[in-house]
């Protein structure tokens, strides 16, 4: 790739985001500011954050790549994500947690839940697990983008992770949410035109969409001979209906992701920055549409690539996709790229890829900076003290654990790529049967008790966790503490159990717990439900 | 359909695009609906008051 060409690119996107930040931090005075953007933001600002903080490099390089495995059947994520993520979010979700939000002067997602719920030890307890299952998170998105940064410079990849966590530090720390934000927006629009490029430049590639469907359809039986016993169809059919993979495609990545959108506190709490329930209604416009290009856009390169380096590539003739980046996933998508299209494009294609990276990264150390300081230390713990320094600090923390669990991972997990797709679904399942839950029953159900909340929380919580440690072969299996314990990978060995995803059995036994123990617990005080749900319809 | 198989994946395509569709219909037709009240903006600043009364103590 031309050098000056990169440099250049990559110099007038960094002048933007400074400026950016140097906007948002003069802009910064008081907590209010800090975490929740002044709640002046506008609509198109809060629509792109949104998506831009839900859509990672995890979505682009990661998913992407799965996607190049198992075949356009993912697309049923983007459904979700479009449908659930954004209509069912701003509408059902968005509205009500903006108002309660007010009425409550609640800064962060814990803290929402903690005056609703007029309880410290909820919003300290959703606050700890925010701050130990997001590092993962925040370090696998780390990992792409340092991984792609080191594939397209030809860089080491710990020298493209140290200065991918600085330049997101710097920004973050100095301008909080306001520059998370305004960046977002900037970096948004560059994944949406970088990513509506690649659409196009692939179907004209292939000979229009629907020659390359069909070209793709006609791979099937290779598809069938290499991952038929894993009930693989082809990469234009649905996996065969309880196979393997039909567990992971259905169970982990729609589901996992697809339902745990509605539960991520770094998206939450962008319902409260914005001034009123207008902005919210016309966020859901520009959101829909974003979404489309950014989660629908990967799931169709992805399964095309096969089309590419099966007969279009000659230096990869006669391999599909998985083949030709020598079974790793997290290649399929930069060698494609920088295989398949011109010079120019893998300029845009980087910084569209920089982009994914620092929107989501700035949001995740911004939430779990928010949830160390503010809602642990500073409420939980009651702790008095500057607020802003506070949580400057605690991102600062949160940052530098999150760099470490992304220098070390690599080593971890079978070449690191894997992990990057699958910590994202991890932390989305956590999520949603953690949070789902409670945060519905709180904006929906003014008779729900402190004791149910406590309930639906530490159930989703501990469910997770111990299918994940113990059950969910794909992470028992490396962490190991089945084996030391019970001397086996999953104590359903052998079984379809050991690749239902945790969210599959964790969100309904959060559900039960939640509904259970409602009816055992004593109900808040009138005075305290009509404040909370002063004007909130 | 547009040389896929089957109806899961065609389905997914469609779904995709109506959901979109959803998504513009609703931004349109509320495009002014929700407009900040008074009482809301009364609210807002009596915690930014607040809030610097806060740190004024502090």
């Amino acid at each position: 790739m031309s050098i000056p060409l990169l440099t250049s690119v990559v110099l007038v996107y960094l002048t933007i985001v400074a400026f950016l930040t140097v906007k948002a931090y003069r802009g910064t005075h008081s907590a209010a500011d800090y975490m929740l953007a002044g709640r002046e933001i506008h609509p198109f600002v809060m629509a792109m954050s949104y998506g831009a903080t839900f859509v990672s490099t995890s979505a682009i390089i990661g998913f992407g790549g799965a996607a190049a495995v198992f075949g356009m059947s993912v697309l049923w994520l983007t459904v979700l994500a479009i449908i659930v993520g954004i209509f069912i979010a701003f509408v059902f979700f968005g509205r009500r947690t903006r108002m309660m939000g007010l009425n409550l002067n609640a800064h962060t997602f814990p803290e929402f839940l903690g005056r609703r719920f007029d309880s410290r030890g909820i919003q300290g307890l959703t606050a700890l697990l925010i701050f130990t299952a997001m590092p993962l998170y925040a370090s696998v998105v780390l990992m792409g983008g340092g991984k792609f940064i080191s594939e397209v410079l030809a860089i080491d990849y710990n020298v493209a992770l140290f200065f991918l966590t600085l330049i997101v530090a710097l920004y973050v720390i100095m301008g909080g949410l306001k520059a998370v934000m305004y960046t977002d927006a900037f970096q948004g629009t560059i994944m949406f035109s970088g990513l509506m490029v690649l659409l196009v430049a692939t179907y004209y590639k292939l000979g229009g969409i629907t020659v390359a469907h069909q070209r793709l359809t006609d791979m099937r039986e290779i598809a069938v001979k290499i991952f038929g016993a894993k009930g693989h169809t082809g990469w234009t059919g649905f996996p065969e209906f309880g196979s393997e993979y039909w567990l992971v495609v259905v169970t982990t990545i729609i589901l996992g992701v697809g339902i745990g959108v509605l539960a991520q506190p770094q998206l939450i709490v962008r319902f409260m920055t914005v001034k009123s329930n207008r902005e919210l209604n016309r966020a859901v416009l520009i959101g829909g549409i974003f979404i489309l290009a950014a989660v629908g856009v990967p799931f169709i390169v992805g399964p095309l690539s096969n089309v590419y380096f099966y007969s279009e590539n000659p230096e990869t003739a006669g391999k599909i996709a998985l083949l030709a980046a020598d079974k790793n996933v997290g290649r399929i998508i930069p060698m494609y790229i920088s295989a398949a299209m011109p010079q120019w494009f893998t300029a845009l294609f980087m910084i569209t890829m920089l982009s994914a990276a620092m929107s989501t990264l700035s949001s995740q150390f911004h939430a779990m900076g928010t949830s160390l300081g503010r809602d642990i230390y500073e409420k939980a713990l009651g702790c008095n003290g500057n607020t802003v320094l506070l949580t400057r600090i605690a991102i600062l923390f949160a940052i530098t654990l999150s760099y470490f669990l992304a220098w070390g991972l690599p080593h971890f997990f079978e070449g690191g790529t894997a992990i990057i797709a699958r910590g994202t679904a991890i932390f989305f399942g956590i999520c949603a049967a953690a949070f789902l839950p409670i945060y519905f029953g709180a904006i929906y159900f003014k008779g729900m008790t402190k004791l149910s909340a406590y309930a639906g929380f530490i159930t989703g919580t501990l469910v997770s966790f111990f299918w994940l440690f113990f059950i969910h072969l794909k992470e028992s299996k490396p962490l190991l503490l089945c084996k030391t314990l019970f001397g086996v990978d999953s104590l359903a060995m052998g079984t379809k159990w050991a690749l239902v995803d945790p969210l599959v059995i964790a969100l309904p036994a959060a559900i039960v717990a939640t509904l259970l123990f409602n009816v055992f617990g004593k109900k808040m005080p009138q005075q305290h439900v009509e404040h909370c749900f002063h004007q909130v319809k | 359909m547009f040389g896929l198989e089957g109806l899961g994946v065609p389905a997914a395509f469609a779904l995709t695009l109506l959901g979109t569709a959803l998504c513009i219909w609703y931004g349109l037709k509320n495009w002014n609906a929700g407009h900040l009240t008074d009482e809301e903006d009364r609210q807002k600043q009596a915690w930014i008051d607040e809030e610097h009364r806060v740190e004024d103590s502090l």
